[in-house]
């Protein structure tokens, strides 16, 4: 039995050395794919030159779409803040879903609203609209008011709603930066066709905000908020920029994603069932474009940047790392069938094996690892310095990944002003490997207890609010 | 054993990569920071002979001095901001005629045959400042650059240079680039209109010309806003393709003339939504108060976009058409009534905004 045991161990160990290798590797590739794109990026983004040309009238016109619910406090000024957005034309179509605060008398005293005839072609299902609202003041806004069905139906109201062929989805409690718009509209005049584009996410956390903008980018020193800015930088600096050369980007940040519109209404608009509507939706996006042989780009651009609340608890962490594995399992588990298809191309061969192997399953392999450590050092079924070697290389290559995504930011763009931030940064890179990481790991393997349980709610997402200065 | 030397190689590996980015950081910082100094010095320095010059009380080869002291591809970007956005018009030619000689110029140029199309794209940006006629054909194969960044700053360079081949060759391949490009391509071409004229009334005549390329000139037609395209224009609006016949319309709102108008009015007829619509929006921002009766009856149209144009294009009428609109309030038609009650809110502003959009 023992020696069954022992064996069983140590099969287990190189099973996860061998995963081990492959998914690091596969990083490193997109580290590697990652240095081309982002220079050309930077060459196109870095100064004043491109902006120029971008502030042409040459830009098509933009919808921007905000879903908000029961924001009474911050909506007033987060309108003002898509209203002034720096673009040649674009309209705010923002969506109440159903609030049961002041949300819709906020938005009427501060913006004189009145009601119109509901005339809009209702392409995508979505609950029931109880008015149409224009404003006297700025005609570039119109309100809809409905019937509570969640973010994805009020965007779906909205895509309904929007005039114009592109439009972009944003969260109302998203501060996205002036000129953001400009930038995501680069691949526009680069002449490609375009199905949809994603920005940068960072962290807002601690940064100094004034009249809905961040005028100075600062490194929060909680170690919860610290360890997430870091994660945000790989995650957007060399992850999706990778992705991009590999031609199968699956995520576009539903916090800050342009589409056309065509496209949206081609697939249907958001599905309202899934908990992470964006990755879902670029996968179906994907599969529509494969199909229908329409050769259109959904690149990611690092340079457009907007800016996001992370949780500082590990309470609200914890529903939200939950629930986005909860989205990630239920899309794989939904597109099972595109697994190695070659007939889905990049997404089918590369994509989707990565997410569904090296993202979703990840936790449960992290898991039996730690399992497998403790296990095979008490049966003394496996060589303890051999062990910890392993457990130190593991998490030296995950603060190798972090340090380059800081070095990337470094040479390229460089949000964080103050030598201070940037040891942050280092210091958080350093530790993020203990403690953050097993958390997240737990988190994630909640996730798929939940859906064994048939679980789908979001779960509620507590917020700060922004600050004027630093913490 | 040898597994447990590779790991711990590894590691080690590891530690030192770190400490060398963590260096590198450290060191890079430190040599932006002194950059940054350098230049906003040097940019500083430039305020006052720059000040001198654009009022006539200064030399422009001091400006040009000032610029060769930045490093050379601040100056190249600093050179293109002033080009661009402080230097008028007038002043642009002795601008680039006192940089042409400067090193980070030539250099710059120099880089247009580069196997590296950032080398490329600094080449167009800097003979869009100092670019002359010889420079034509450095500048066709920038435009002809497979990077399109590159093609961009080199269409950019068409304003300086005002080569009339290179601007047929900008206006015969207009149709082929996606919508945004030829966006800012038009931008471009209003700047050497006088060389644009000519080939785009070529294109519109030309018998044999696809749809799609007539509709994409016709666009361009609209952007440039030159008299004599208002003829070949108007000869287009009974085409017998759709899309033609909607560009014609969306054309014509820059050409307010009673021709204009009357070609107009036919497309408020035509079997199309699309064109409709396109003729409606043209009849408002050509404030057609002939065409009241067509509007007051599009109101009641089957299609929605037509409805929208045309309540629009009636509460741009001025007073008469409001009070058509005011009267489609009570209107037993639920369409005519809905999109009147819809549009009489708007302010004039927003009118104006929309109508045009």
């Amino acid at each position: 039995m023992m020696h069954f045991l022992v064996q069983f161990l140590q099969t287990i160990d190189w099973m996860i050395l061998v995963y081990f290798i492959l998914l690091n590797s596969f990083y490193a590739l997109l580290l590697i794919l990652s240095f081309p794109e982002l220079w050309a990026h930077f060459q196109l983004a870095d100064d004043e030159y491109f902006a120029r040309v971008l502030s042409t009238d040459a830009l098509p016109p933009i919808s921007v779409l905000v879903p908000a619910y029961n924001e009474e406090v911050s909506i007033a000024s987060s309108v003002l803040s898509f209203l002034t957005l720096e673009y040649p034309r674009h309209e705010v179509v923002l969506v109440n879903d159903g609030s049961t605060d002041r949300t819709m008398e906020e938005l009427v005293r501060a913006y004189d609203l009145y009601e119109v005839p509901a005339a809009i072609q209702r392409t995508i299902p979505s609950a029931a609209i109880r008015a149409v609202y224009r404003s006297r003041t700025h005609s570039k806004l119109l309100v809809i008011d409905k019937d509570n069905g969640g973010k994805a139906d009020s965007l779906n109201a909205a895509i309904n709603a929007a005039r114009f062929p592109y439009v972009i989805a944003c969260d109302a409690d998203t501060l996205i930066e002036p000129d953001a718009l400009l930038r995501l509209s680069r691949p526009f005049l680069l002449g490609r066709d375009i199905a949809a584009i994603g920005g940068t996410i960072r962290v807002v956390n601690a940064c100094k905000v004034e009249l809905g903008r961040v005028v100075e980018a600062r490194v929060d020193s909680r170690w919860l908020v610290g360890c997430q800015t870091v994660e945000y930088l790989r995650a957007f600096l060399f992850g999706r920029l990778g992705w991009n050369r590999l031609g199968g980007n699956l995520i576009i940040s539903g916090a800050f994603g342009l589409f056309a519109r065509k496209y949206l209404l081609a697939i249907g608009g958001y599905q309202t069932g899934n908990v992470t509507e964006d990755m879902d939706l670029a996968v179906r996006l994907h599969v529509y474009l494969r199909e229908q042989q329409i050769d259109a780009a959904m690149p990611f651009i690092p340079d457009p940047v907007a800016w996001t609340e992370v949780p500082t608890s590990t309470r609200i962490l914890h529903r939200q790392r939950e629930r986005w594995h909860r989205g990630l399992i239920g899309t794989v588990w939904e597109r099972r069938k595109m697994l190695f298809n070659p007939r889905f191309g990049s997404v089918g061969m590369v994509s989707l094996p990565f997410f569904a192997f090296g993202e979703m399953m990840a936790p449960v392999v992290e898991l039996l690892g730690y399992l497998g450590l403790v296990l095979g050092l008490w049966l003394g079924a496996i060589n303890e310095p051999f062990a910890l070697a392993f457990l130190a290389v593991a998490i030296g290559y995950g603060v190798l990944l972090s340090v380059w995504a800081i070095v990337l930011e470094e040479v390229t763009f460089r949000r964080y002003n103050a030598r201070r931030d940037v040891w942050r940064l280092f210091f958080f890179a350093l530790i993020e490997g203990i403690g953050y990481r097993q958390l997240t790991v737990y988190y994630r393997l909640h996730a798929f207890w939940k859906v064994m349980r048939g679980d789908r709610g979001w779960g509620v997402m507590k917020r700060e609010g922004f600050v004027p200065g630093a913490k | 054993m040898s597994l447990l030397l590779v790991l711990a190689v590894i590691a080690v590996a590891q530690v030192i990569f770190v400490i060398l980015l963590t260096g590198f950081v450290i060191f890079r910082r430190e040599r932006v920071l002194r950059r940054m100094k350098r230049v906003h010095a040097g940019r500083a320095r430039l305020a006052t002979p720059l000040a001198h010059w654009l009022v006539g009380s200064g030399s422009v080869h001091r400006v040009a001095d000032g610029l060769r002291d930045l490093p050379r591809d601040a100056a190249l970007a600093f050179a293109s901001e002033l080009h661009d956005t402080r230097v008028p018009r007038e002043l642009r030619a002795d601008f680039g005629d006192a940089l042409r000689g400067a090193p980070w110029a030539t250099r710059a140029i120099a880089g247009a045959i580069s196997w590296r199309w950032w080398r490329r794209l600094d080449a167009a940006r800097a003979l869009g400042i100092v670019g002359t006629l010889a420079d034509g054909e450095t500048l066709r194969l920038l435009l002809e650059d497979d990077h399109p960044a590159v093609r961009l700053a080199a269409m950019q360079a068409l304003s300086a240079v005002d080569h009339p081949d290179l601007v047929r060759v900008a206006v015969a391949r207009y149709p082929q680039e996606t919508l945004a490009v030829r966006l800012f391509i038009s931008s471009t071409l209003r700047t050497v209109w006088r060389l644009a004229e000519a080939p785009l009334c070529a294109c519109l005549l030309a018998p044999d010309s696809e749809p799609a390329d007539l509709a994409a000139w016709l666009a361009l037609a609209e952007s440039l806003n030159l008299p004599s395209l208002r003829l070949p224009i108007t000869a287009l609006a009974l085409h017998p393709d759709p899309e033609v016949r909607a560009a014609v319309a969306r054309a014509l709102r820059r050409y307010p003339h009673a021709d204009s108008v009357e070609a107009v009015r036919l497309l408020l007829d035509d079997r199309q939504d699309f064109v409709r619509a396109a003729g409606a929006q043209a009849l408002g921002v050509l404030r057609a108060a002939e065409a009241q009766g067509q509007l007051e009856h599009g109101l009641s149209d089957s299609a929605w976009w037509v409805r929208f144009r045309s309540a629009l294009a009636l509460a741009l009428l001025g007073e008469a058409g409001r009070a058509s609109l005011r009267r489609a309030r009570q209107s037993p038609d639920r369409f005519a009534r809905e999109m009147a009650q819809m549009t009489s809110g708007l302010s004039e502003g927003a009118v104006l905004e929309m109508a045009d959009a």
